[in-house]
Parts: structure tokens; sequence; C-alpha cells
């Protein structure tokens, strides 16, 4: 033990005395892109993981066979898919791809990488993505068949999540346990080193299918302090930084050394209640609190702008989300009258759990503030994030602030998780039951039409605003700044899908 | 000598057992499952099935007592276990933060002694005087001031207006300067009070009149003779801010990214990871005994008679 310690201090300082990252291998010739985030990754083993952090690393070194843009879905290690009856997809792979060890890419690795993903000696922590995979069937080379247990028609969204990308079967035996540390995937990075909570460093694969990118060398260092991060950008030492908080954006915005993006997101913030808890069990007492909350002037002021009025659960950018619902206006007497109605008399003290953020608390606030004309004093519960996820499991709760991420960006991902009866107590948290909604949206799984589909859940949405189990607040922009020679770079969507892949750097 | 050393390492025992029962029982009193945060992060659902699954996978699912008295036996025999978030050996996640931790700690002693021990010396000798107000005046600023907030002010200087120091992580020593620096400041203020009130109450006593007595010069008089007594209070407090340190600097490591023990620390507290949590609470106990068990020995050369028999 002691001899390990000192041998690590040796290194540290060795480290410290070189002209800055000595035995670390030869810098690429090129340039080194810096992008801080603000936690570290925890595990880059697609399957060992499910948090924001690794992800973002896990989507440079590591390739999904499908991929969701502002489009639709797209090739990526998948060339072409066809539907073969109701619960099976064929799909047809990218050829002459290899792993970063060399190892090809082919219907094998596929088929390993799906039968890992749902062994149940071993399931992946994002078991749920996949849940629905009976068997994954090598036909050719290049051609495998992936079959449902039962008809599931988000399954090509669902091969776009970064949990499902495909790795490389040699390395994920050579590594065993430490193959989170040592990943090896077909992307247009290569996993160079990882010092845990100071940097991953990443160099470019020379051998990318789709042309090496320009960037050298990737380096992704965790911050986790945001006043920090824009310190770094602005004087020069990270080059690319994620969700500034909403009060430092103008001043970015400013710097003539800086581009700020701001980008529609997946995600949807909302109020959700306990919808056993009275008064919460009658719905104009739900209603009420959606006219009386002003979003409108939460996105102003608090957000500074960085997000959009949401009129329902989904983002605009899902598929299948429904542009024509009609929310829920600003409008106190309309809410005074519900309440009337609803037989509620002032004096009420629901309590309101959400988890510690700066954004949260301004929300909580303005809910707050909203609320009190209506006579109903909401006791606000600020939370550490593992206690808040407590206390929603045991629904200990009146009310509930939270987000939700439609990361495959279809729609089922987030209707059925959050409104299918079957889902109930976790993470349908609000206890929302109405069999007509069920009944669409398992319609919406098993129907291959895409068409009819979207109909589907348009109709589903309708339903679920009416019976208001959420007062669904904003859609918040994806932001991320960047100095002015880094370019072409994208994330869409979300910060984790950071995309370099075409980026350029002129200094 | 030898014996008074080996009974206090064999307090380490009691201490090492200790420390961690505490930290074990006020995890699992505090709110919060470690198997919904690992599967939670990003809000998505796992079914009721699934966490079951994990957490007996993981061995969460048996008696807290057992799950202690596993931890303590496989402890003994060297196995701290695995993080139940990166799945890394406890062991090899300590021991490789330690390093860095410990570079931090004795930078920031080195600015702290560097700075405090002369502010100390000047402001006792210029007792009353302008000199010794300004002293400790800016001792009582540097006690007060926030870490994050000087951290950041400075980073605001030296990085971003002036350009000359990185504003955070690790690499060169420059990345070190930052860190140290503002985390010295806090403790250099302290040891600058302790060194002054320590002096002062040494130079009042006679055989400090008598060696000035006999024409020594002040000088020599102050550090030979006034300083060398003064030493003891100095250094447990020094003792004290090592063994606090190594901890890790909690504050001082999150505004500079550093990447030590105390942000270890922290990431598994949120995270639940018990295993981690009571790796590097075990290695902190294990340094604050080592270094207190050093302190006292130095007692002993400092001041002849300070006996351990």
């Amino acid at each position: 033990m002691t001899r390990n310690l000192l041998a690590g201090l040796v290194v540290v300082l060795v480290l410290m005395t070189g002209s800055g990252r000595a035995g670390m291998g030869a810098p690429a010739p090129g340039e080194t892109v810096t992008v801080a985030m603000l936690s570290d990754a925890t595990a880059l083993d697609p399957q060992r993981t499910n948090d924001g952090p690794s992800f973002l690393v896990i989507n440079q070194i590591y390739e999904t066979l499908l991929v969701r843009t502002a489009r639709g879905l797209e090739p990526r290690l998948a060339v072409s898919w066809r539907a073969i009856g109701d619960r099976t997809w064929e799909f047809k792979l990218r050829r002459g791809v290899k792993f970063h060890d060399g190892t090809p890419f082919n219907a094998e690795a596929v088929r390993f990488t799906i039968d890992r993903f749902i062994n149940p000696q071993a399931r992946a922590r994002a078991y749920f993505v996949l849940s629905m995979v009976e068997s994954a069937r090598v036909i050719a080379d290049d051609t495998v068949q992936i079959t449902t247990r039962f008809p599931f028609a988000a399954l090509l969204s669902h091969l776009t999540h970064p949990s499902t990308a495909v790795i490389s079967p040699t390395a994920a035996a050579r590594f065993g346990a430490d193959f989170v540390r040592n990943p090896v995937g077909t992307g247009p990075f290569k996993f160079e080193s990882w010092v845990a909570r100071d940097r991953i460093t990443m160099v470019r694969n020379d051998d990318y299918w789709g042309g090496p990118p320009q960037i050298a060398r990737l380096i992704v260092r965790p911050i986790p302090e945001a006043s920090t991060q824009i310190v770094e950008l602005e004087s020069g030492g990270v080059d690319l930084i994620f969700n500034m908080p909403a009060d430092s954006v103008a001043r970015l915005e400013r710097n003539p050394r800086l581009v700020v993006y701001k980008e529609p997101s997946f995600s949807t913030n909302y109020i959700g209640f306990h919808m056993e808890r009275a008064p919460f069990t009658d719905v104009r007492v739900r209603r009420a609190v959606g006219h009386a909350v002003r979003v409108a002037g939460l996105i102003t002021f608090f957000l500074k702008d960085l997000a959009t009025q949401a009129n329902g659960p989904l983002s605009p950018v899902v598929f299948g989300a429904n542009p024509d619902l009609p929310g829920y206006e600003y409008d106190l007497d309309r809410a005074r009258a519900l309440l009337a109605e609803a037989g509620v008399r002032p004096g009420l003290r629901p309590r309101l759990i959400i988890f510690e953020s700066a954004e949260w608390r301004r929300i909580a606030q303005a809910i707050q503030a909203g609320l009190q004309p209506l006579g109903i004093h909401v006791e606000v519960d600020v939370l550490e994030f593992g206690t808040w996820l407590s206390r929603l499991d045991r629904g200990d709760f009146e009310m509930y602030g939270s987000r939700w991420g439609t990361v495959t960006l279809d729609a089922d991902y987030t209707l059925y998780s959050l409104f299918h009866s079957s889902q109930i107590p976790n993470p349908n948290y609000s206890r929302y039951k109405n069999p007509e909604v069920d009944r669409l949206l398992d319609d919406g799984r098993a129907t291959a039409d895409q068409g009819r589909r979207e109909q589907i859940y348009r109709r589903a949405q309708t339903l679920i605003v009416r019976d208001a189990p959420m007062v669904f607040l904003y859609y918040p922009l994806s932001t991320y700044a960047v100095r002015s020679g880094l370019q072409n770079t994208a994330a869409p969507f979300s910060w984790i899908n950071l995309e370099l892949r075409k980026a350029t750097v002129q200094r | 000598m030898g014996r008074y050393f080996f009974q206090r390492l064999g307090l380490l025992v009691p201490v090492m057992l200790g420390v961690t029962l505490v930290a074990f029982i006020t995890l699992h009193l505090a709110p919060g499952d470690p198997v919904r945060v690992l599967l939670g992060e990003l809000g998505q659902g796992a079914s009721q099935e699934e966490i079951a699954r994990l957490r007996s996978t993981l061995g969460l699912d048996s008696p807290l007592p057992v799950q202690y008295a596993r931890f303590v036996w496989r402890a003994a025999q060297g196995d701290l276990g695995r993080s139940l978030r990166t799945g890394a050996l406890v062991r090899d996640e300590v021991l490789a933060r330690a390093p860095f931790t410990l570079v931090l700690t004795v930078a920031s002693l080195g600015v702290a002694l560097a700075i405090g021990i002369p502010a100390g010396l000047l402001s006792a000798v210029y007792r009353g005087r302008a000199l010794d107000h300004a002293a400790m005046l800016l001792a009582l600023l540097g006690v007060s001031l926030p870490v994050f907030w000087l951290g950041l002010l400075l980073m605001l200087v030296f990085a971003l207006a002036l350009g000359w120091l990185p504003a955070s992580g690790f690499g060169t020593w420059k990345h070190l300067v930052l860190p140290a620096v503002t985390l010295g400041l806090a403790s250099s203020a302290l040891i600058a009070r302790m060194t002054r009130s320590s002096l002062l109450e040494v130079l009042g006593q006679d055989y400090i009149r008598t060696a000035r007595a006999k024409g020594l010069s002040g000088k020599t008089v102050l550090l030979r003779h006034a300083l060398r007594s003064a030493l003891i209070p100095i250094v447990t407090v020094v003792g004290l801010q090592l063994g606090g340190l190594l901890g890790g600097a909690v504050l001082t490591e999150t505004v500079f990214a550093w990447p030590g023990l105390g942000r270890l620390a922290v990431s598994a507290i949120y995270s639940r990871d018990t295993p981690l949590v009571q790796g590097t609470i075990l290695f902190t106990a294990i340094a604050f005994v080592l270094i207190n068990l050093a302190v006292d020995l130095l007692y002993a050369f400092l001041d002849p008679r300070v006996r351990y028999d």
C-alpha cells in the first residue's frame, strides 16, 4: 500500500515538473480541443453506465447502429433496415469498418453487443432501453436480425440510445471487468487515458470510416464549478463548455472570442402531482394550478429566455410531439373559479419536492408566488438528488418538480414511462391512470406505420394535457459556448450528443 | 519511547473501527438509495425488478450488521471492496487520488508557513504598533474569507486578467500555485495568530530577560531562544491543519477542479457509494493519527523536558 502510494506520488511529481503531459504518449500532430463538463464519467462501457458525462465520452469513442437527426432516423453503423413481420427487424451493416483494436465490425459484433446487453446474469445499467428485445441473430457477415418479444415500433429509435453502442467483442473479452476503463469502439476518437476527476484523453482515429476528424486530440475535463468553467473558457484553458448558468450567457455572448449556441433540447421541465392525494385527486384543482403559474415570466426573468414555454409533455423536436395542444394560459380568475367549483378552501399546504439546483429553486419560488393568491401555501423541500429520488420512490410528496429527457427522440420513450398505468409508481410518479391513454400507448408500440403512430401519440397527448397529471412548464434550450476558432461543432438535442466529426480548428 | 510509539500505533485499530462504523451508520441513516442513484441518473426509469436485481448483485440486500461485518472482515485482509458506482477497487481509487492531495497539502502548508511565521514574528516584535495591527487585520481577513470566493477572485486576476497562470486542473507546477495559495492563506492566518500569541507569552519570561541582559542581540534572542520555545503550540496547530488538509480540501479542490481526495469523498457521498466513502475516511483517519503521533514525537525534540516513557 505504501509502495503504491509512493509510486503514485512520484508519478504526480514527475508530471508536474515536466512540460506538461510527460509519459502519456507523443502528441499527435494537429490541434488539441478541450471540453469541460460538470462531473466525471463513471464508466466508459456503454452497458455499465447511465449518466450524461459517461455518455458524452462514449459518444466520441463508440457508435450506435442508427442516429436521430433533425431529418429523422439516419444510418450510422447500419446502412439500411427493413421490417420482417411485426417483431423482427433486419439490418444491413456498414462494411469495412474496424474497431480501434483492429477487430472487424460485423454482424457477430452486433449480436455479441445485444446478447451482453440483455444477458440475465449481467444486464446493462440502462436495461430498460432494450428490455423488449428477445434475441439478435447473425444472418450474414453484414446482416443481422433483431427480434422483440412483442411488436415494438420504437425499436429503431431505441437503437440510437448511447447505451446500445456496438462494442468490440475481443476487447470486452480481453479486459473483462476493466473494460469500463479501456473502451474500444468504432468512433471518430480512440481512447488514450483517463486520470479520474482530472481528464479523459482521446486521439483521432486515423482509420475512421467517415474520414478522420481534423481534431488530433480531444480532452474532456470534469470541472465541477460553473464559474471556473467560464474563467477557463474565457482564458482559453478550455474550448467548449455546456449549459452555462442563465445569468452568465449574456456576458459570454458579448465576448468576441466566444460563440454561444442555443438549440432546442429533448427535455421537458414540469411539476407533477400525486394524483392519489387530496385535493389533487380532482382534475379541477390540478388545472387550477396550471392556470396560476406565470410560465412566460419565469422564462423571461429567471431563465433569461433559455427555454420555450411547454404546452405538453414532449419537446417539439421529439417524434410524435403534438404542436397543437392548448396548454394552460395564465388566468387567476379561472383558477379561482376552478378551485371554488372543486370546493377547495384556502389554507392548503401541499409539499413540493425538488432537488437542489439554482434553476429548481427559482421555479419553486415562482410556483409558491403563483399559488399564494389562491390561498395555497406551497411548502418547498429542497433535497439533495439521492434523497429526492427516494422521496419520489416512496411517494412522499404532494407535488414534485422534475425534468425528463426523451433520449431516443421517440414519443413512446416518455409517454409510456410517465403515463402508462403499468409504470405506477415508478417512473409514473403521478399515479396517472387513464384506460384510453393506456390503450393508445399500447397501440403506438404495436403500430408499424409511423404516420399512424404520430396520430396515436397526438391523441394521447391531448388526453394527458386535459387530465393534467402534471403542469408542463418549459422545454429548456441546450446551450453551449465555444472559443470562436472551433467551428462546425454540433450537439443535437442535448450536450451528451456532442458531435466533432466535422469540427475544424483555426487558432 | 518505542513502547509509547507502538501503543499509539495500536490505537489506530479502535480509531479505524470507530470512524468506519460511524460513517457506515450515517450513510445508512441518510435518506437516499445507492441503487436508485446509480440507475436513475438521467431521470429515466428502471423497473422495481431491475432495482432489486442490482441491489442483490451489489450485496446491498443483506441486513446492515452483516454488511458492516463483511466490510470489516474483508478490510482486515486488505480488501476494501469495489466502488458501487464505478466498479473500481476502492484501494486503487483512494491511492490514485492521495498523491494529488498530498502535493496540494504540502504546497499549501509551505505557503502557510512562509507567510504565517514571519507575520506572527513581526506582529509580536512590533506589538501594539501599526505593523502589528495591519498583520492581525490581514490574518483576520484570511481566516474569514470563504475559500471558494478567494479562489475565484485569484482565478479572475491571475488566469483571466493577467494570463499568468492556468485557471484550474492539474498539469505543471503552475497549476499548483493558485490552489496552494488559496488554501495556504487561510492556514497562514491561523499560524500567524498562534505564532504571535505564543511568542508574546515566551517573550515575557525571565530567561528571555536574562538572555537580553547578558548582551545577546535582539535577533539571536528572538530566533534562537524565544521562537524555539514558542514553537510547540505552533507545531500543534500545523499538525492539526496538515491532518485536516490530507482529508482533501473539498472546496478548494472543487473550485480548482483539482483531482484530490476531497472531491472523491464528496461525490462518493452524493452517490451513496458506501465502500468508497469508507475507504476515503479510513485513509484520512490513518493519516490524521500518524501525523498527530509525529507531532507528539516532535515535542520531545523541541522541548527536552518532554519524555515518553
